[in-house]
């Protein structure tokens, strides 16, 4: 039987009451806290009993001390003369139980509750919160912008998709946490010149539900950038994720061992930033130029020859001869809304035909939510448009409807550019918009040859 | 409008006070407030602690000792002058509330 358990918990530091209770019922069950860190609530077994419970707090206390303070001891010896002892402490944070039948509150006074708890918020919880609003709000705004710019593009990418929701989700729980303490530090200043503590609303479910989105998200993303993305994709994904991980680990390491050794508060919060910054320019910069170095290197290459082999239309299947010899690339991006692969066969340096020979670019985008379709063909339509300036037309870059029938598609829409017609069209199929542009005319033999590709 | 710190004492603020009349460690003074008033008012270990801090930081007491961890503390002027001042307040509502309900309301 186990005697120690670790659970992820998710409260509001402000929520005294809403721990409170959750750690009664604990220890009713049989668990006592008995250490709270970013990596989950530690409890050990006890016999169930009912035990009283207080969430207090010491502005003074950081996350940085090796051990609590000589002023932190004697606040601990004050309540220890009350029947109130320390179970566990997560900087200011610290979590009193009491085996009394009616023990003496440990905060007797709202006025001055109230007033230590603010304190103790404006010292980490307020800033740290702060800062996370703001970046994710600078992200979400970034996400939106991108969303309007390129939405076919943002929308098929899962990691895109993934980040994005990720920092969505953040921002509303920033918002909602800060939100939350202001109105809850605005109540309990009110209740308190009555002489009174309100309760503390708990988002705990809500942080819970959040924390599960983000990691489904997470997972859905992983798996697809494992089972469906290039080689590329795929080591990008392990390189980065074994690097946040090493970074965590090795900064959250570096601070306790920093507390183990007893190093004074100041120096540890100094050599842990440092060492934050250090490793995350040394991980990440060199996990970025390591990537950067191996597709110079060409190790990526033969992923792509391989990759080529399932073109959704190669440029031998309209024009005759060997094309062997040309540039292939390819680049695939799937969400859950959308599926997008984009290739590209151009001569290569080396090619027999040298630099004019032929070349054909194609981006399929298939659309799983047809609710999408529509969204998605005006966004593609809206990526081309003319150059206006003081109400003079500067340049023509523009799709005009087509004739659909060649293509065997529902509507057809041909690049206007400069003065003339280039061969590039957007091709409407059930669910699937193509958009193809060929360096020469197409006949109308090709023409249906990628129609029996994409019409079905 | 905010307001001024200690202008008016709160129960646990004033037994707090008064029980630094005599030199007293914080313990001491958990011990001492329900031994007063008969246990009608009990202080917290939490409220008791800032308080001190509040009062030393405020002028009211100043502290006389540490032995180990224990901090003893007394009551300076200006603490004695705002406990006598708060007494003259309660003073004046219970005669207050005497002008009204008459002496024979009040026990």
């Amino acid at each position: 039987m186990r005697d120690k358990k670790r659970r992820i918990e998710a409260f509001s530091f402000f929520d005294y009451t809403g721990i409170a209770r959750h750690l009664c019922k604990m220890a009713e069950k049989g668990w006592l806290i008995e250490s709270m860190s970013n990596f989950g609530w530690v409890y050990r077994r006890i016999e169930p009993e009912k035990l009283s419970f207080w969430v207090s707090y010491f502005p003074k206390a950081s996350e940085f001390d090796p051990e609590p303070t000589e002023e932190q001891r004697e606040f601990h010896d004050f309540c220890a003369q009350t029947g109130w002892v320390l179970a566990a402490r997560s900087a200011q944070m610290q979590v009193f139980y009491n085996e009394r039948e009616d023990p003496v509150p440990l905060e007797t006074d709202p006025a001055v509750e109230v007033q230590t708890i603010r304190a103790a918020a404006r010292r980490s919880y307020l800033p740290v919160w702060s800062v996370l609003l703001l970046i994710s709000m600078a992200d979400c705004g970034l996400f939106i912008s991108r969303l309007l710019g390129d939405p076919v593009g943002l929308l098929a990418s899962a990691l895109n998709l993934f980040t994005g929701f990720t920092w969505l989700l953040l921002f509303l729980l920033c918002a909602l946490e800060l939100g939350g303490y202001f109105v809850w530090s605005r109540r309990a200043a009110r209740a308190a010149e009555r002489g009174e503590m309100p309760e503390t609303r708990s988002f705990s479910h809500v942080q819970k539900g959040a924390a599960v989105l983000v990691l489904l998200g997470f997972v859905y993303w992983l798996l697809s950038t494992l089972t469906q993305g290039s080689a590329l994709q795929r080591t990008v994904a392990v390189t980065m994720l074994s690097a946040t991980a090493g970074l965590i680990l090795l900064v959250n390491g570096c601070k306790e061992l920093l507390k183990r050794l007893k190093t004074p508060r100041g120096l540890n919060r100094t050599l842990t930033l440092l060492t934050s910054f250090v490793l995350a320019f040394v991980l990440m910069g060199g996990a970025t130029f390591g990537i950067l170095r191996a597709v110079r290197n060409g190790s990526f290459d033969r992923e792509t020859e391989k990759e080529s082999g399932s073109l959704p239309l190669a440029i031998e299947e309209l024009l005759p001869g060997s094309y062997e010899d040309y540039r292939r690339e390819v680049r695939r991006e799937e969400s859950l809304l959308l599926g997008q692969i984009t290739t590209r066969q151009r001569p290569g340096p080396n090619t027999e035909r040298g630099s004019e020979g032929p070349e054909l670019e194609l981006t399929v985008t298939e659309v799983k939510l047809p609710v999408l379709y529509g969204f998605c063909r005006d966004s593609l339509l809206r990526s081309h448009e003319d150059q206006v300036q003081d109400g003079q037309l500067v340049l023509a870059d523009h799709y005009e409807p087509w004739d659909p029938a060649p293509w065997r598609a529902g509507e057809v829409y041909r690049l206007y550019w400069g003065a003339g017609y280039l061969d590039q069209y957007l091709l409407c199929y059930e669910d699937s918009l193509v958009e193809i542009r060929f360096s020469w005319e197409p006949t109308a033999e090709q023409m249906e040859a990628v129609a029996e590709r994409f019409a079905g | 409008m905010p307001r001024l710190k200690f202008q008016t004492l709160t129960e646990q603020m004033f037994y707090t006070l008064l029980c630094l009349e005599d030199e007293r460690c914080g313990m001491d003074i958990l011990d001492r407030v329900p031994a007063l008033t008969g246990g009608r008012v009990r202080i917290g270990s939490g409220t008791l602690y800032t308080l001190l801090e509040q009062f030393t930081e405020a002028g009211l007491i100043r502290e006389t000792k540490i032995e180990g961890r224990r901090r003893s503390y007394i009551l300076t002027e200006a603490g004695r002058k705002r406990l006598e001042e708060e007494y003259r307040r309660v003073c004046a509502q219970a005669a207050d509330y005497r002008a009204v309900f008459g002496e024979g309301e009040s026990t």
